[in-house]
């Protein structure tokens, strides 16, 4: 066999285009970064019909475990469907992470200190540094909770912070989610699947491991129990088999050795909560819930709620029982808030913040509005309610109706917009239909806050398929890849 | 003015029901000048009943009957001391309170007619003139009518048919001042007043059995404080008014809320007495 | 353990069950009538029907009982909730709800059964004989037995799962006998009662057990005694319900059948299921042959399907049981 003709680098064969764009593989050269020659050389030599073969592979591991997410389409009839992974890792050097740790660190502290701050003595308000409308206006914003006490003062016990970059490789904070971010379940199949297929990859490289995510996220809910207890019973409480991350939550209660419960599984007598078993009542001290504010306690907020727990807020108030994420954090991810973080970390912390926004316009503001509504064809409009990439305007690939809805929209409710100007964000050459293109992507860590703060290398690397798309969720056309942290 | 009040709630339900959890907002506040000496709080069947304070400071009693039942009876009871008159000491209105207590809410929105309504009253630069100037106008124009109008009534209904009770006049009130930019709250508690009793029966009005309830309004005036009016009755409140709870609207302060396990119906019924003691 | 789990793990391997039991009886009768003539297919189909007691529903779908319809209304009928198809989806339904409280492996294998029903050719079926088909779901459901046993721990949600097979197996073994044995009653004794009978006991995979005990001549009552009575063969009545009580008794928290409890310790499954056992211990089966055969049948069904709802009511309602409340024995008052 002629060893020239091998050396022919098939998955490049068709011109891989970096485009004007940072390219996490690629230098503008179109030579790889450093970080990435071991794994580059490694896929030159691959050949087609292996590639393919273990991508099939890995496919159908995902499909037989069960590792899907549902996606509802508008006849309510719910699809699963598997979460397409990429086999090719983004990988990210130690000292580029250090950076990230620190920044995510400062601003999930500045965050809870924020939290702490508005349901109680409301100092960022009173001094002015955020206009009071903005705050008590925000859906999120749970009166309930003012002067209730979580454990170690902590309100967002899990984060998952949303981190892009921009065409000169500036890593930049897009978004927080401090409600109940999803995700982490891909992350860690992800690298089960990456060792699976390309095992001696790893021999090249030395990986951070994530594995022990689970571990980390049980250490800190049992150490936010009530009253310090010793030997606190953790629950993770899901809306049910039908909600899109479902899968998840089985594999987290599994992968910590907790109960999952459901609504109907627990049971408030005197401020207390307990879990029904075919034994009796058992007592529950900590619930990771997966269930929103809205739908938690129907004796306090959505009475229709068939998904929450009657008489949950007052046990809560009442100090015996912790709920992780706290009610009323959304208020801190709220994306005119967002607009405030930098001034946040400062307020609280008076450090200069480690991790930058992306600018951001506020319509509620008179000349921001201005601007945003004379910039509709360039900029990305938000809706500050919602996730999951809903209620978007991108306005470079708008249309003139969309525009106009928007307009409309906008000046109908000026609080519940922002926008932002187009982050031309990265891209990682991405395999697909049998060539290697560059796709965008982020990155989304998971910070966790209990005694200390702590953050499992890597997180969730999300990529947006469609050629030329900037949406990078799920429920959107996205997909994932392994996200490798060096060691040193 | 002494007074102890007796307030007994019986929820029934047509078939059993059980995991019923109830929330009340019943006990006197401690406020300018009001002092409540005793109160107690009993539910047949019996159970441990806890409370905690709301953000509004009211506070609030729960408790939960988890295994099957068709009736609960709560009784309340408190002895309370009025003061002539509702004049609290001066603060400066706390950021959320300012925003909580301009907003428009859901039994109180600010639409179109309510501000033209309102701005038919307004005084420039005098909101004291102003609000007794529109707790005028509601007395004249609303007439108090028990069926009209029921709990869920919002004041733009209540503008438009022009009748309602004591939580619509207030919602109207708070609608209207707050349009105005005056900052104002709702107050349910309890009125204590025969001759009114007397003379609505002379007038053929059903009594009902919850009669003594009463809603109201406060409205906060800039370097100077709360006042509390009562468009009901187109005066302030006086020593025969007891402050049990304030919020935004109806909604933030019911005497009774809850939630149980069940297909059945529920019906309540409300006994008041309030009497004055030497 | 959550009372919600335990339902659901009873649920879905009563269906698995259910599935397994419909597809047997179905297999049975295909292969029996494939050398019987034309005019008894009618009557050999109807009572296949009556088996899984969903008789008017199949009234309302159908004129005529024939292979094709009985299979079709068993197989993938979708106003049958007891189809087939329907079971192994519910069974995955219930896995899905409970999926970290079962073993991948168990997810894995029913997760493949539900992918092989779901995404069958039906055209292809029905051309050329479900018998594949019928094996797939056997062994699949085998599998998941199998699969249950040797990778799931064997504590309460292990014995839920054990206690919903046997009382769907019981069911199942119980109307089986009910429908054949009258079909057997009607016929003089000759070659065709002796079919008949082959064919009750293949359609409860006990043909070659009941051959070891020794039994030289094929007659309804040795029959009809060892689908009840027998201890030691898994589809027998007998067996099913000990098994179905020992599960209770570990449920419970007793330790293995020795530990009894005072009767007034006992709970209403414990009490009426070792009632029945105790019933059938002491049963002359001669007391119960021929004409009687039916009626003490029918009433046996009803005791099981009470013992159903006592499990439901004390394992999986959500009747709240306050702790630390327990009431003192009575005894001790009197002191």
């Amino acid at each position: 066999m002629n060893q020239q003709a091998d050396k022919r680098p098939w998955l490049l064969e068709n011109s891989y285009e970096i485009g004007d764009f940072f390219d996490e593989m690629f230098a503008g050269d179109s030579n790889p970064h450093r970080h990435y020659e071991p794994i580059y050389e490694q896929l030159r030599d691959l050949s087609r019909e292996s590639f393919e073969e273990r991508r099939r592979q890995a496919d159908i591991a995902f499909l037989y475990q069960g590792i899907t997410f549902t996606v509802y389409n508008k006849e309510d009839e719910g699809i699963e469907r598997i979460f397409p992974f990429d086999l090719i890792p983004r990988i990210i050097p130690h000292q580029e992470w250090d950076f990230l740790e620190r920044g995510l660190t400062q601003r999930v502290t500045a965050l809870n200190l924020f939290l702490h701050d508005i349901y109680h003595e409301q100092r960022i308000i009173r001094e002015g540094l955020i206009p009071p409308e903005l705050i008590f206006g925000a859906k999120h914003f749970r009166r309930e909770m003012i002067g209730i006490h979580p454990p170690r003062n902590v309100y967002a016990h899990i984060v998952g912070s949303d981190l892009v970059r921009d065409r000169n490789g500036e890593y930049l904070v897009l978004e927080d989610n401090l409600r109940s971010p999803s995700g982490v379940s891909y992350m860690l199949e992800n690298r089960q699947a990456m060792k699976r297929t390309f095992p001696n990859l790893f021999q090249k490289y030395e990986v951070r491991p994530n594995e022990h995510y689970p571990q980390e996220l049980l250490a800190t809910l049992r150490s936010v129990a009530p009253h310090d207890m010793p030997d606190p019973t953790v629950v993770l409480l899901t809306p049910g088999i039908y909600n899109s991350a479902y899968f998840e939550h089985t594999f987290l209660a599994r992968q910590m050795g907790i109960e999952i419960v459901e609504g109907r599984d627990l049971v408030v007598h005197d401020n207390h909560v307990y879990t029904r078993t075919t034994r009796g009542l058992k007592p529950v001290d900590v619930i990771y819930r997966r269930i929103d504010d809205e739908f938690i306690d129907p004796l306090s907020f959505n009475h229709d709620s068939m998904l929450g727990v009657s008489g949950l807020l007052n046990a809560y108030r009442a100090g015996n029982v912790t709920l992780a994420n706290a009610i009323g954090t959304g208020v801190a991810d709220d994306k005119a808030v967002y607009a405030f973080v930098p001034e946040i970390i400062r307020f609280y912390l008076s450090e200069e913040p480690i991790l930058q926004n992306v600018p951001t316009y506020l319509a509620m503001r008179d000349e921001d509005r201005k601007y945003i509504l004379d910039h509709l064809d360039s900029l990305v409009v938000k809706s500050v309610n919602e996730s999951g990439g809903y209620g978007m305007l991108v306005g470079t690939q708008s249309t003139q109706a969309e525009r106009d809805r928007f307009r409309e929209l906008i000046r109908i409710a000026p609080r519940n917009f922002i926008a932002q100007p187009t982050v031309s964000l990265s891209r990682h050459p991405t395999y697909q239909d049998g060539e290697l293109y560059g796709c965008h992507v982020d990155l989304r860590p998971y910070i966790l806050c209990g005694e200390e703060v702590r953050i499992v290398p890597g997180g969730l690397t999300r990529v947006a398929l469609r050629k030329g798309s900037l949406v990078v969720n799920s429920s959107q056309g996205g997909g994932s890849k392994d996200t490798w942290v060096l060691g040193k | 003015m002494r007074l102890q009040i007796r307030h007994t709630t019986v929820f029934r339900y047509a078939e059993l029901i059980n995991e019923a959890y109830t929330e009340m907002r019943l006990r006197p506040l401690e406020t300018a000048g009001q002092r409540c000496y005793r109160f107690s709080l009993t539910t047949e069947p019996r159970g441990e009943v806890m409370s905690y304070l709301d953000r509004y400071g009211n506070q609030v009693h729960h408790f939960d009957t988890l295994q099957s039942h068709q009736q609960v009876v709560v009784t309340a009871s408190s002895d309370v001391e009025t003061p002539s008159s509702f004049r609290p000491e001066f603060q400066e209105l706390p950021p959320l309170d300012r925003y909580d207590f301009l907003a428009p809410t859901d039994y109180a929105p600010g639409n179109g007619r309510i501000g033209e309504f309102a701005r038919g009253h307004l005084v420039a630069d005098d909101p004291l003139r102003t609000a007794r100037g529109l707790m005028d106008a509601i007395y004249r124009r609303l007439v108090y009518d028990p069926e009209a109008t029921d709990v869920k009534t919002r004041a733009p209904e209540v503008l438009e048919i022009g009748r309602g009770v004591c939580q619509d006049f207030a919602h109207l009130m708070l609608a209207a001042t707050r349009c105005l930019g005056i900052p104002a709250r709702y107050v349910s508690g309890y009125l204590y007043s025969p001759q009114i009793v007397n003379e609505r029966k002379e007038a053929g009005i059903a009594i009902p059995a919850n009669a003594a309830s009463h809603a109201w309004v406060d409205v906060y005036l800039e370097n100077h404080g709360w006042l509390s009016l009562d468009p009901t009755h187109n005066c302030e409140q006086t020593a025969e008014y007891v402050r049990v709870a304030t919020g935004r609207d109806y909604a933030d302060v019911p005497p009774t809320r809850g939630i149980y396990k069940g297909s059945a119906r529920e019906e309540l019924e409300v006994r008041v007495e309030v009497r004055a003691v030497n | 353990m959550l009372s919600r789990v335990a339902d659901a793990l009873y649920w879905m391997s009563r269906y698995v069950e259910r599935a397994e039991d419909i597809t047997r009886i179905l297999t049975v009768n295909f292969h029996s009538l494939l050398d019987a003539p034309v005019e008894a297919a009618e009557a050999a189909w109807q009572p296949i029907i009556a088996i899984t007691g969903d008789e008017e529903r199949y009234r309302q779908c159908y004129q005529e009982y024939n292979a094709r319809n009985v299979s079709e209304f068993l197989l993938w009928n979708p106003h049958n909730p007891n189809a087939v198809t329907t079971c192994i989806s519910l069974a995955r339904e219930n896995a899905r709800s409970v999926r970290e409280q079962i073993s991948s492996e168990m997810w894995e294998n029913l997760n493949r059964l539900y992918f092989l029903v779901r995404d069958l050719d039906r055209d292809e079926a029905r051309r050329s004989g479900p018998y594949e088909f019928f094996d797939q779901i056997r062994y699949g459901s085998w599998a998941f037995q199998g699969i249950t046993a040797e990778t799931m721990t064997h504590g309460d949600g292990y014995e839920f799962i054990q206690l919903g097979k046997m009382m769907e197996r019981s069911d199942k073994t119980i109307r089986t006998l009910d429908v054949k044995y009258a079909a057997v009653n009607q016929l003089t004794e000759g070659p065709e009662a002796s079919l008949q009978l082959i064919v009750l006991l293949r359609s409860c995979s006990a043909f070659e057990a009941f051959r070891k005990t020794g039994a030289s001549v094929l007659q309804s009552g040795r029959v009809a005694q060892f689908l009840l009575l027998d201890q030691e063969f898994p589809r027998a009545v007998g067996f099913c319900l000990n098994r179905a009580l020992r599960s209770i008794n570990s449920i419970s928290g007793i330790a293995g059948s020795d530990a009894v409890r005072q009767p007034h310790q006992l709970n209403n499954p414990q009490r009426q299921i070792g009632r029945i056992c105790a019933d059938l211990d002491y049963l002359n089966i001669e007391e119960i042959l021929d004409h009687r055969m039916h009626p003490f049948l029918d009433g046996l069904l009803l005791r099981i399907n009470l013992v159903g709802d006592d499990i439901t009511r004390t394992f999986f309602n959500t009747q709240v049981i306050l702790p630390g409340r327990s009431q003192q024995p009575a005894q001790q008052q009197q002191q």
